[in-house]
């Protein structure tokens, strides 16, 4: 199927042209928590710093702040495809974390449900009419998942286009869980591959994919995800699952020079992430890889993380060109791929995504330059 | 074509002595009610499961609502780990040994299992397990096992 057309709003700016900007300029987003975030609870935490969208108000509710998001994303798209050309047949996959449940979910002792009237308001405003719509809650390889069961709507014909949608904002309850977990950067960097990383920083996105079989587009694109039992927070030491999906996904097609990784910063993904890369490419006999990531720029922006990191592989291809990790000064030693700490440029002709979730939901996406287009 | 088999678990209370499949998971104390439930009832069931599944489809149409509320009373890192609806698999996957293709829903049952026999009907794959985890007012999981005819 081919990735016809995207749009990501996200902490640099409302278009993925903003992204792209920062990300080739070495520039990061980060601010401190605004104090309003955390009114919950009295617990005072360490100087963290988020990725937001300074421009929108703070006395926006989250939900608001997700219509917003997606909404910028949603007009990207429409800039560069009239909704006309897939209105017919079209299916959407919306995903999403927690975002929408900030603006109850500390107050309501019965179930409220935040996710699927979020989908069916954007469906409203923008007057759109899909024949079949699916929430997909698969943590932050959410739209790993949701471009896997895409492919697999276009393969039964269920449907001729497929719009994933996926948006989550940050609040007190992520802020507050991924704190417990130790997993945040105190440091007012996020340094994905270092040797000194020390975790994450959060941010907020949304991001809009439109794919078909019908309507040709710069790359061909695919996905498998592959589920384990290992532990709710981290994957298999081995990354077994990872390499299955990566592996499925690769199938008999070229091994990309350049692996978009999930490069969450925290010491075990990276370490399982890099694990994978050796095996995939040493198993082949091919020379390591050349790998960057995104969320040193923008923050690891959850469920809509992997799709970021689809588009950012598409504005790789589109400009030849690969971004650094910028904030990354000494890689661990002990890792073997090729981890960019400089921008380089060479012709592209396919890229792959690695996304690693909780829960054990781990996915790989390919993205073949479309000789066609 | 294919066969559909369906039943139901409810839990009351979460039992504080270990479960026979206690062993099998990583630290099933801190597992959360959704999360051991799907274990207690794939134990149970085990005699009408003949083969691993190709597919699960989990879906928890009320996300994970009640874990998420525990986790505000008491910022437990425990708690906030199975802030996720797709995470109250983990567990299962453990007690299965299974690695394979989950997806993980909010949405309704209805639509889960049209995609179910879709699957069925249009694809080599010839057995599908859709668990549905409701929490309120009852915690219960609803089985469906799809199997095509002519697998045995």
């Amino acid at each position: 199927m081919w990735l016809v057309a995207y749009g990501a709003a996200t902490s640099a700016g409302p278009t993925s042209t903003h992204l792209w900007n920062q990300l080739a300029r070495g520039a990061n987003s980060s601010c401190p928590i605004p104090l309003q975030l955390l009114k919950n609870k009295p617990d005072v935490l360490p100087d963290y710093r988020i990725h937001l969208r300074l421009d929108l108000p703070v006395t926006l509710t989250h939900r608001q702040r997700l219509l917003h998001l997606l909404q910028e994303a949603w007009s990207e798209v429409c800039g560069k495809i009239s909704p006309q050309d897939f209105h017919a047949r079209m299916g959407i996959i919306f995903t999403s974390t927690k975002g929408f449940a900030e603006d109850f979910v500390w107050k309501s002792d019965s179930f409220v449900d935040g996710l699927t009237p979020l989908l069916h308001d954007f469906i409203k405003e923008q007057k759109l009419a899909p024949q079949e719509t699916l929430v997909l809650s698969e943590a932050c390889s959410s739209v790993a998942a949701a471009v896997t069961m895409a492919e697999e709507w276009l393969n039964l014909e269920m449907v001729d286009h497929v719009l994933v949608l996926s948006c989550d904002s940050i609040g007190e309850f992520v802020i507050r869980g991924f704190h417990s977990l130790h997993a945040l950067t105190p440091r007012s960097q996020a340094q994905p591959f270092d040797k000194e990383r020390l975790g994450l920083q959060l941010g907020e996105a949304a991001a809009v994919l439109l794919l078909s079989k019908k309507i040709p587009g710069p790359s061909m694109i695919s996905a498998k995800i592959c589920c384990e039992g290992v532990a709710a927070t981290r994957p298999d030491r081995h990354g077994r699952s990872l390499q299955t999906a990566l592996s499925q996904v690769i199938g008999d097609k070229a091994l990309p020079v350049l692996i978009i990784a999930h490069g969450t910063g925290t010491v075990i993904n990276d370490v399982t992430e890099d694990s994978v890369f050796q095996n995939i490419y040493s198993q082949k006999s091919a020379p390591p890889p050349s790998v960057t990531s995104l969320k040193w720029s923008i923050g690891h922006t959850l469920a809509v993380s992997c799709a970021l990191d689809i588009i950012a592989a598409q504005e790789c291809l589109t400009h030849g060109r690969a971004f650094a990790l910028a904030q990354t000064q000494t890689v661990d030693e002990t890792f073997r791929s090729n981890y960019l700490l400089k921008t380089w440029e060479k012709p592209l002709s396919a890229v792959l995504v690695s996304s690693l979730g909780f829960g054990g939901v781990h996915g790989g996406v390919y993205l073949q330059r479309s000789p066609d287009v | 074509m294919f066969n559909l088999t369906q039943w139901q678990h409810p839990l009351e209370t979460l039992p504080t002595s270990p479960p026979e499949w206690a062993s099998l998971v990583e630290r099933w104390y801190q597992l959360d009610a959704p999360s051991y439930l799907l274990c207690q009832s794939y134990w149970e069931s085990k005699s009408k499961l003949t083969a691993p599944p190709d597919l699960i489809l989990l879906n928890s149409p009320q996300t994970s609502f009640v874990t998420d509320r525990a986790f505000c009373q008491t910022l437990s890192p425990s708690k906030f780990v199975h802030t996720l609806p797709n995470v109250r698999s983990s567990a299962l996957l453990q007690l299965l040994e299974w690695r394979g293709p989950l997806f993980s829903f909010v949405d309704e049952k209805a639509k889960i299992l049209k995609y179910a026999e879709n699957v069925l009907n249009k694809t080599p794959v010839s057995r599908i397990w859709v668990l549905q985890v409701m929490e309120q007012p009852v915690l219960k999981v609803d089985w469906c096992v799809y199997e095509k005819k002519n697998t045995h």
